[in-house]
């Protein structure tokens, strides 16, 4: 009889196989709607969608035009923003 | 909120009496998705996207204010709300900025007091962090004066920031760098 072919995961216990990788996002409706949400963790500001935001601010008398290029926010300050601040519009969840 | 009252003595408590304001930063009440709140002071904003605010900066002649008026009316509360800010001079950029602003349905200000208090116009007191409501009874807006007055006197832009709520404005705790880095 032929053996069948272990997968990895044969080998981990039924709790290691239970584990579930934690991720916080900006939840989708918001998402959708606020693309370049930004906001400040810690006094640094940071783009909720995760991702680098570029956009381009009028210039005005007293100032240039400037691209503003925002980083996104890790998935600690994601963290941050959902359970210390509470923050509405991010969500935790489970992958 | 429910009726609640506290001792206040303004003898021993000794609150700064600077009178007046120095700086405003605006946006429109769009603009903002969601304000954080920490014990009643909104200690952040969340903006739709980055550069939204904008800086006042008006002259500073002991004319600028923000007053909140409350009111009865039988048994019905309300506060007006009215800054003034004043623009020394007139030209096309002024003229410019007055027609824009006349446009904006719904804005936010933050105005920074002679005492370093910050107030935030146009918003609904937040219990909690959340998405802000603009003033419930009518929408705060900017309502734009431009005045060449006689020859004696300067002429002017003047901006008169008024809405209507049904609570006082709360503080926020945003220095100038951090409401620039919004």
């Amino acid at each position: 009889m032929a053996k069948q072919k272990s997968e990895a995961s044969d080998f981990l216990l039924p709790e290691e196989k239970r584990q579930a990788k934690t991720m916080y996002r900006m939840r989708a409706q918001f998402l959708e709607r606020y693309p370049h949400a930004v906001t400040l963790v810690k006094g640094k500001r940071v783009a909720l969608c995760g991702e680098s935001v570029t956009v381009e601010v009028p210039g005005s008398r007293h100032k240039p035009p400037e691209v503003l290029t925002v980083p996104g926010a890790t998935q600690a300050e994601l963290k941050h923003l959902l359970e210390v601040d509470g923050h509405p519009m991010i969500e935790k969840v489970e992958e | 909120m429910a009726c609640a009252l506290v001792p206040l003595s303004s003898v021993q408590d000794c609150v700064p009496n600077e009178g007046g304001i120095v700086k405003s930063y605006v946006c429109k009440l769009a603009d903002i998705t969601s304000a954080t709140v920490t014990t009643g002071v909104i200690t952040g904003f969340t903006m739709a996207s980055p550069g939204l605010w904008q800086e006042f900066e008006y002259d500073r002649d002991a004319t600028a204010n923000f007053n909140q008026v409350g009111s009865l009316n039988g048994n019905r509360f309300t506060i007006e709300q009215t800054a003034f800010l004043k623009f020394k001079g007139i030209d096309a950029a002024y003229i410019a900025a007055a027609n824009n602003a006349k446009d904006c349905c719904d804005i936010v200000a933050i105005h920074v007091l002679s005492n370093g208090t910050r107030l935030v116009q146009g918003i609904e007191y937040l219990a909690a962090t959340g998405a802000p409501t603009g003033s419930n009874n009518r929408n705060t807006r900017i309502v734009p004066t431009i005045n060449t007055d006689t020859a004696a006197n300067e002429a002017r832009m003047e901006f008169t920031i008024a809405g209507n709520s049904n609570t006082f404005t709360q503080t926020t705790d945003l220095t100038d760098a951090a409401i620039e880095a919004l």
